[in-house]
Formats: structure tokens, C-alpha cells, sequence
């Protein structure tokens, strides 16, 4: 399944955890106060954009990566805190994590909460 | 898909015991029913609330120990108000009840909770109370603090159809709401959920703030908002034991329509569902084989 609408979360106070298998072609998360897990095991052949915008919450973002799916990430911070935990080691606030075709973009923006992406290999 | 498969996952979900600790049943319950997602690798989102769910202790005697399960949500001593809770009316005094349309005599049942001291007891009791011309009993009601999670799998993106089924139990569960909870699961498990999704509800049964039964559905509605009012909304609540059918009682209506305006429930007329309603007998005896094929069957047709 290649969605093409658009997956929202508007999170205010509340904690939200998603847990997806599927290919999602764009999820957006907008997190002001609460907590957010987001566990996304990535399919194979598939590509699509998670943004995320934090505000003044905590987001942790696990992604699960098959080969054959490149991860982009790019995070810009303005008061708030990232860590970004790749297979191999830590990361900075933009790169690359594996090789393919189907491309993961990650796109965060952290005001005051905190960020954390965790990119882990298949299973 | 069948009617064997579906009270297995009863069994699983832990439905067909008896618990009078509704905070803690709930809480596995929904453990369950992530692993059993998981398991099947059906997406799903996860939103939760903070709210007041009430744990109980409570005695009533008649010169002897009478079976009782508490229908009060203030604590204090019972009186000898003897009322029929069948006519599902909310009164603010102390008092002991039974439901005359239970289908057993030796069963207790709590169709509703009282904002007073209150314990439900069985109709054999009430006529030791007569007896007697006495009751004695008290009431404890803890509030504790709980986690309430709603739980969206499914096509959670941009569903046709949302299913609408509470998780949460009294007692022991089966009709109310185990077997839809078990048809769901079932459902996702197989893949016949493709365009549509199933909004699992927690604490539905029971929460302390505003009134007692709608909590749940109005922070299911907060939670949920864009999807449930791009979707058509189905209720299936209390399926597998007698004249299943898309019904108005008011007390569905009611409380379900915080969700969304226009709903459809799918679920046992109240007229029928007070035999066994929130009572000791809503266990895996009460379902009709027939009836819960006859409703497998009808809510597969509603399918996108």
C-alpha cells in the first residue's frame, strides 16, 4: 500500500505512540507538549518524508531500515535538544544512513523540546 | 474467520475471567491486544489522556455475607434503600440494588453506578434482605490516577470506515465487549481491514469526570478528530447474544455520540442486553453461537 495522503499527528498535551509497518509517503507530526514515539519499520521499496516539528515535548523516532532504503535526515534546532543514533555510531544534525532507490527523508525542527532519532537495521 | 477463532482470542484477552480490579483488567487487556498487533504487524497509533478510573472495596451483609459487586462511586455506608437498577436511573443517595431483568437469580449485576454509596447485590439476596428487614455495608471508592489509551490500527491514514469497539470491561466481559474486541483482531490479523480502521477505547466503562460514561469517547474525539469526521463511524458494541442489530437505544446514543454526531451502533437492545448487562453471567455461557456467527457475518459486510 503507496499512500499518498497525508499522515498527521497534532499532538498538544497528550503522549502518542505510532507504531507503522506500511509505506507511508508523508507523515506529519506536530508535537507542542507531550511525548511522541514514533516506531516506523521501514518496507522495502518504499519511499516517503517524515517531518516533524517539537515544540516544547519530547519526539523519539525509531526507524527500522532494510537494505535497499536510504535514510536522509536533516534537523535544525533553535532552542531545543537532538541525538541522532545510527547503527554505526552517533550522527550530527544531517546525513545519510544506508544506500537504495526508495529514499527516507526525515526532516525535524526542534523549538524547545527534545529530539531523538534512532535509525536501526532490519530485523 | 470464525465463530472457534474469535472465543479463542476471548480466552487470550483474558475476558472470560472474573476481576473486580477494573483498572488493571483494562490495563492488560490493552497489553494484549498491542502484542497481538505487533504480532500480526498491523500499524497503529496510540493516544492517551490522563484520567480517573475508581478502585473499590466493599462488604454487605444480612446477618450473613451477600454476593455483591460495588454500583457506587462515593464512598461510604450503604442504607436500606432497596432499588431495581434496571430502570437504569443515576440516584445520589445510599442505597443496595439488583437488576430484576437478570436472566439468573443467583447472578449480581451493575447496569449503572451510582454517585452515592452503593452496592448491586443478587435477586435470591434482596429476599434475605426482606427477611432480615436489614442491611448492612460499606463502600470504599479509591480514585486513582490512569493512563486512558485509545488505539487507531488499520489503514490509520485515510480510513473509509472507522469500527469503534471499547476494550475495557466489568467483571468478566464476554458480550460486553470481548467478542467484538476478538472479531477485530481477528480481522486485522487476517488482512480483511484494508481501507478501513478500528478505534479500540479504553476506560469507556468507567471514568470519574464529567459524567462517569463519557470520558472515553470524548477524549477518543479529541484524540481522533480529522479521522473520525472524514469517516463514516460504526459502533459495534455487545455482539453474540441475542437480536444483534443497527440500534437507537438512547443509552448507546448517548454516550457514543460525543464521538461524532451521526453514528451507527451496531450492538444487543438494551431490552435484551439487561439479562446479562455488566453481571456475573457475561461470560463465555452467555454467547449464542448462532446469533455471534449471524453478526460476524453482518459486520464482514460492512467492510470497505
Amino acid at each position: 500500500m503507496n499512500n499518498t495522503k497525508v499522515f498527521t499527528i497534532s499532538n498538544v498535551l497528550g503522549n502518542i505512540y505510532v507504531k507503522a509497518y506500511k509505506c507511508l509517503k508523508r507523515m506529519d507530526v506536530e508535537n507542542y507538549m507531550g511525548n511522541v514515539r514514533i516506531t516506523y519499520e521501514v518496507p522495502k521499496n518504499c519511499s516517503g518524508t517524515l517531518t516533524i516539528l517539537t515544540d516544547m515535548g519530547s519526539t523519539e523516532v525509531n526507524l527500522i531500515v532494510p537494505k535497499g532504503v536510504k535514510v536522509e535526515y536533516e534537523i535544525s534546532s533553535n532552542l531545543g535538544s537532538y541525538e541522532v543514533i545510527l547503527p554505526n555510531g552517533k550522527g550530527k544534525n544531517e546525513g545519510t544512513y544506508g544506500s537504495g532507490q526508495s529514499v527516507l527523508r526525515v526532516r525535524a525542527n526542534i523549538n524547545m523540546g527534545s529530539f531523538k532519532l534512532v535509525v536501526g537495521e532490519e530485523r | 474467520m470464525n465463530v472457534r477463532s474469535v472465543i479463542e482470542t476471548v480466552r487470550e484477552l483474558g475476558y472470560d475471567s472474573m476481576r473486580t480490579d477494573y483498572i488493571e483488567k483494562t490495563e492488560e487487556i490493552y497489553s494484549k491486544i498491542v502484542e497481538i498487533l505487533d504480532r500480526a504487524e498491523v500499524s497503529y497509533v496510540v493516544k492517551e489522556f490522563p484520567a480517573l478510573a475508581p478502585e473499590w472495596e466493599w462488604e454487605l451483609k444480612a446477618g450473613e455475607e451477600l454476593p455483591s459487586l460495588p454500583s457506587g462511586l462515593v464512598s461510604g455506608e450503604i442504607e436500606m434503600n432497596l432499588k431495581d437498577s434496571s430502570d437504569l436511573r443515576v440516584f445520589d443517595f445510599p442505597n443496595v440494588n439488583f437488576n430484576s431483568h437478570l436472566r439468573y437469580f443467583e447472578e449480581v449485576s451493575t447496569p449503572i453506578f451510582h454517585w452515592a454509596p452503593s452496592i448491586s447485590t443478587s435477586k435470591k439476596a434482596v429476599v434475605k434482605i426482606l427477611e432480615k428487614g436489614k442491611v448492612e455495608g460499606r463502600l470504599k471508592v479509591k480514585v486513582r490516577p490512569v493512563s486512558l489509551k485509545h488505539l487507531l490500527a488499520g489503514n490509520v491514514e485515510n480510513p473509509k470506515k472507522v469500527f469503534v469497539v471499547h476494550y475495557d470491561a466489568l467483571w468478566k466481559g464476554v458480550i460486553d465487549n470481548g467478542l467484538s474486541v476478538a472479531l477485530f483482531l481477528n480481522l486485522l490479523e487476517e488482512g480483511k481491514v484494508k481501507e478501513d480502521a478500528v478505534l479500540f477505547l479504553g476506560f469507556s466503562e468507567v471514568t470519574l469526570w464529567p459524567k462517569y460514561w463519557e470520558y472515553s469517547m470524548m477524549t477518543a474525539r479529541e484524540g481522533f478528530r480529522d479521522v473520525l469526521d472524514n469517516s463514516e463511524v460504526i459502533v459495534v458494541d455487545c455482539i453474540g447474544y441475542k437480536g444483534t442489530d443497527f440500534i437507537s437505544d438512547k443509552e448507546y446514543l448517548e454516550a457514543y455520540s460525543a464521538l461524532k454526531e451521526e453514528i451507527r451502533v451496531f450492538g444487543t437492545p438494551m431490552k435484551y442486553l439487561l439479562e446479562i448487562y455488566h453481571s456475573t453471567a457475561d461470560d463465555l455461557n452467555a454467547i449464542s453461537l448462532e446469533q455471534l456467527e449471524k453478526d460476524i457475518k453482518r459486520v464482514m459486510d460492512e467492510l470497505s
